[in-house]
């Protein structure tokens, strides 16, 4: 019910150009061939954060919310706050998760409808080590310190 | 279509307040109710746009009371008492 599986797709997409491609550029398909798939995760998109910049995920209709994927939506996700103030001020509502990004950062909202859901994958740290094969499932994560969960938990909340 | 489930751009709601600590599941029933929402979706017993349908079929005074009072449920844990609700009451 955790973003374990989101976890390992961003894992796999930092260590393996081949599959982030992929996953660019169908990402339903690259992350079915891990093996999630299912209700609520029927058609995916990957959005990637870039230095210039910052993904944004909301659904302002609903709680649209990659399941399969990212797990079950956290409250905030779901209530009319987050909603409504994602679309007029993304950065204000960045800034309640503790993230403020310079003016020069571009963020782009991606408004999910009960077809396409979305997924970020943040950049992957200069300094980070994760090996992808540790990454899901395991009860160790080695070289996934708590900076690590940071950027992967970005992906899961579209951060 | 719009109604009061579209809440895009919308003010007053107060503000998003994350809890960093929120649990997966807020009381047993949600466990419950997960499983067999995703039992039956399996089983073909509904689909999105009933669901959705179902949602946006309710009056705005109740789809709003309905939030409202789940927010309201002391049984509901610390994660559901949100603060946009508070302020409301």
């Amino acid at each position: 019910v955790g973003p374990r599986n989101g976890a390992h797709v961003v894992a796999k997409a930092w260590t393996d150009p081949e599959f982030a491609a992929w996953l660019k550029r169908d990402a339903t398909a690259a992350i079915a061939s891990l093996g999630y798939m299912g209700r609520q995760g029927e058609h995916m998109q990957a959005v990637f954060n870039t230095p210039d910049t910052h993904n944004l995920i909301v659904c302002t209709l609903c709680s649209c919310y990659p399941w399969t994927v990212l797990g079950v939506p956290p409250t905030w996700y779901k209530a009319p706050p987050y909603r409504s103030q994602a679309v007029i001020n993304p950065r204000g509502v960045l800034a309640e998760f503790g993230l403020e990004l310079p003016e020069t950062i571009r963020i782009r909202v991606w408004d999910s409808t009960a077809e396409l859901r979305y997924m970020v994958v943040p950049m992957r740290p200069a300094w980070h080590r994760i090996d992808e094969r540790n990454a899901p499932g395991g009860s160790r994560h080695p070289g996934f310190d708590d900076r690590n969960r940071s950027a992967a938990q970005s992906g899961r909340s579209g951060i | 279509m719009n109604g009061p489930h579209d809440l895009g751009g919308q003010m007053g709601f107060g503000a998003v307040a994350p809890d960093p600590e929120e649990p997966k599941f807020h009381a047993d029933w949600e466990r419950r109710a997960l499983g067999i929402t995703l039992a039956t979706g399996v089983m073909g017993a509904w689909n999105i746009d009933e669901s959705r349908h179902a949602r946006e079929s309710l009056h705005p005074a109740l789809l709003l009371q309905r939030q409202l009072l789940r927010d309201l449920d002391p049984g509901a844990g610390k994660a559901a008492r949100a603060p946009w609700i508070r302020e409301c009451r």
